[in-house]
């Protein structure tokens, strides 16, 4: 893009379309060096996103692609009256609300012990990273083993007064068990951001505030959390986006033992998920495109929305 | 801007054209490979697996390439299970790539293979091949036609039956059910606080044979039938589940009693009597002693039928060898020596079914099988769909009964 917008600037400037011979080599090398990514991203993303587009306004077989039949909004309106869609889209925008804040203020509390200076921090950042890179599929399976009747988190939960059932297969509890393995796995990854955020909050600071007598609360709310301001917004914006697009984990818990996707009811059944099963196990793929880009918008527009926020408060 | 992006797009063009000059290259390669070798006849079979080709399968091909005089070279592709194997499959249809045969199973699979024009209507070739039509279960064959035209070849099936734990039943002095009320009465019996009388997974999958047994057949060879999903014999159906789940609690699913399937809670004794597929036999153990029995009756017999079948793609060149070999594959002794090695279910062929009863004297349930499999619905003509949305609404039944009816399951799923 650089090349381009210089090279218009020096059009315009010299009034001449004419291109010199060191420009022309100039732009051919670099559109030479991105040749590789401009085709790989126009074949493999591109494409496939507008084809997808055109398929979301047509009745399509997945095995015989040239009789599909143009529909026109038929498949978006059937959509938005589909009150499992919508149902798939209030658990998203659930999660989103109960996941964000709480994973948000526990990465920050995790990140300011693992700076103190206490022992074995290494090992404990080590301890709260290994759930983020571990396989969501593992994850899952470990979690329906605990938190089955019985189970052994299931047990302690018991002492609160919560019922050994297990989790994944009661309609009050299976959402939530969702919540806690999202925060469970993200959080550590979340730490790691504040983490190196607080590396950038200059010592001296501290230094003052304690020569002016203010307690570690004090210091911990009136610096660290106003500094971090950058760091916490690129982790809500962050933690936003993965929320939405949440699939493995709930897809692995909810079919335990051969259940639905989304079971007990559709209790857990997140947008993407339900993106899935309409593709790939109904093959109802123009319906399925559809689901996608109405997914695609709200997901785009919270983004917009976050960028433009995140941006002001920048400035400001 | 405008001028500038044409320059983009050259090398990409030039670069496309290469890789499609590219592409071309290697499809006349593939061509020129399978023509080889001046009368060799190249066939690809595909089955699901995980992994390796299963060795026993393996052996069927050797021995048929063996018996065969023509030059027939058979290569086996394999695709994982379930939703992956469909979604594989369906893409090399898609892409014109597509095995010679395959497996599908019967009903609503076949039935989109068959009305995209992607598969061979059969009759005709086996007729060719003296592959004797007649000697295949009835049921069966319902599950492959479309349109009266028969699109495969049944490769095996499975059924449902009612399971019991032997000692269980006469410790409780317990006969095995005949009826539904017996059924609950036994299951009553039963239960003891380390175990339920009866086990279920409450799906449509297994409950089916339930709701024709009540008289409700709400799916046959033309589709859903939305009078008998309304009716009430549905609904009584729906109730007597319900009844044993939450009134009696003498019935369980895998969830409720912490297992990853119907078998493993059987085996486990978690319940005494299993309504299930007959594969769940596959994990007892030696010891056990379990007997089997035909469902309990309220009006009519019933069970399901899980069947797949072998398909010859339309895009095949060589469809007279390859129903040469699924008519080998179809053969008595083939399909004996497969059920014994465990590698298909029971043998959809009345012969192979009576060779397999003689051979296998004291397995106590091929006799139950050989019985149910006449009168069964083929459970592949219910569409995936309709089968989540059953199973959705029976969940909250068996689960929440406090949130549906069976009434209202019956009239929401009707439409």
């Amino acid at each position: 893009m650089q090349n381009v917008s210089t090279q218009t600037r020096a059009t315009n400037v010299k009034g001449k379309r004419k291109i010199s011979r060191t420009r022309l080599k100039e732009i051919g090398t670099g559109v030479f060096f991105m040749a590789p990514f401009l085709l790989i991203a126009g074949i493999f993303i591109f494409y496939p996103i507008l084809y997808s587009l055109q398929i979301s306004f047509q009745n399509f077989s997945y095995l015989n692609p040239s009789a599909a039949e143009w529909v026109g909004l038929e498949n978006y309106r059937k959509l938005l009256q589909d009150t499992t869609f919508l149902t798939a889209i209030w658990n998203t925008v659930k999660l989103l609300i109960i996941v964000l804040p709480i994973q948000t203020i526990i990465s920050l509390v995790l990140a300011n012990i693992l700076n103190s200076k206490i022992k074995g921090k290494s090992f404990f950042r080590i301890v709260f990273y290994l759930p983020y890179i571990t396989s969501p599929i593992a994850v899952g399976a470990v979690m329906v083993y605990l938190f089955n009747q019985d189970g052994l988190v299931t047990r302690f939960f018991t002492l609160f007064g919560l019922e050994n059932v297990a989790w994944y297969t009661d309609g009050d509890y299976a959402f939530y068990l969702i919540v806690l393995i999202i925060i469970w796995t993200q959080i550590g990854f979340y730490t790691v951001i504040y983490l190196s955020g607080l590396q950038s909050i200059p010592e001296d600071l501290y230094e003052a505030a304690r020569i002016d007598g203010a307690s570690r609360l004090q210091q911990f709310l009136h610096i660290t959390v106003p500094l971090l301001k950058p760091t916490t917004f690129l982790v809500l914006f962050m933690g936003g986006l993965a929320t939405l697009q949440i699939f493995e984990q709930p897809y692995v818990v909810s079919t335990t033992g051969g259940a639905l996707p989304g079971s007990p009811g559709d209790s857990t059944l997140t947008m993407v998920m339900y993106l899935y099963t309409q593709a790939f196990k109904y093959f109802e793929m123009g319906y399925a495109s559809a689901a996608a880009f109405i997914i695609f918008v709200m997901i785009f527009s919270l983004t917009v929305l976050q960028y433009l926020f995140f941006e002001r408060k920048n400035k400001g | 801007m405008k001028r500038m992006q044409w320059k983009f797009m050259v090398p990409v063009f030039i670069l496309s054209l290469i890789l499609s000059a590219c592409g071309a290259d290697s499809e006349t390669k593939g061509e020129e490979e399978s023509e080889e070798g001046d009368g060799k006849v190249n066939l690809q079979i595909a089955i699901e697996a995980t992994g390796d080709i299963p060795a026993e399968f393996q052996k069927q091909v050797d021995r048929f390439n063996e018996q065969n005089d023509e030059n027939i070279s058979v290569k086996i592709r394999t695709f994982s299970g379930g939703d992956s194997y469909n979604q594989a499959l369906m893409g090399q249809v898609a892409g014109g790539v597509a095995p010679d045969i395959f497996l599908l199973d019967g009903g609503q699979r076949t039935k989109t293979f068959a009305d995209s024009d992607a598969i061979l209507p059969l009759s005709e070739l086996a007729s060719n091949h003296n592959l004797d039509l007649n000697n295949f279960q009835d049921t069966l064959m319902e599950a492959f036609k479309v349109d009266e035209k028969l699109y495969a070849i049944p490769k095996d099936y499975n059924t449902t039956a009612l399971f019991y734990h032997k000692d269980l039943l006469k410790e409780a002095g317990v006969q095995p059910p005949k009826t539904w009320d017996e059924l609950r009465s036994a299951a009553k019996k039963l239960t003891t606080e380390d175990r339920y009388g009866f086990g279920i997974n409450p799906q449509i999958n297994y409950f089916l044979p339930f709701v024709e047994s009540a008289g409700a057949n709400v799916i046959t060879s033309s589709g859903l039938q939305n009078d008998a999903l309304k009716s009430e014999e549905h609904q009584k159906a729906l109730e007597y589940m319900s009844t044993l789940f939450n009134e009696d609690k003498t019935a369980a699913s895998p969830q409720m009693v912490g297992a990853g399937w119907d078998g493993e809670m059987f085996a486990n004794k978690k319940v005494a009597m299993l309504y299930a597929g007959s594969w769940v036999t596959g994990v007892l153990d030696e010891n056990s002693n379990v007997g089997a029995v035909p469902l309990p009756v309220k009006d009519e017999k019933a069970s399901m039928l899980y069947t797949a079948g072998w398909v010859i793609s339309k895009k095949s060149e060589n469809p007279e060898a390859a129903m040469k070999l699924i008519k080998f594959l179809s053969s008595d002794e083939e399909l004996v020596k497969g059920n014994k090695a465990g590698l298909i279910g029971l043998p959809p062929t009345k012969s192979a079914m009576d060779k397999l009863v003689k051979e296998k004297k004291n397995d106590p349930f091929l006799d139950v099988y050989s019985n149910v499999v006449e009168y069964g619905t083929p459970f592949g003509w219910l569409n995936p769909k309709f089968v989540d949305e059953y199973n959705k609404k029976m969940e909250v039944l068996m689960y929440k009964p406090g949130e549906i009816t069976p009434e209202e399951v019956a009239n929401q799923l009707a439409k």
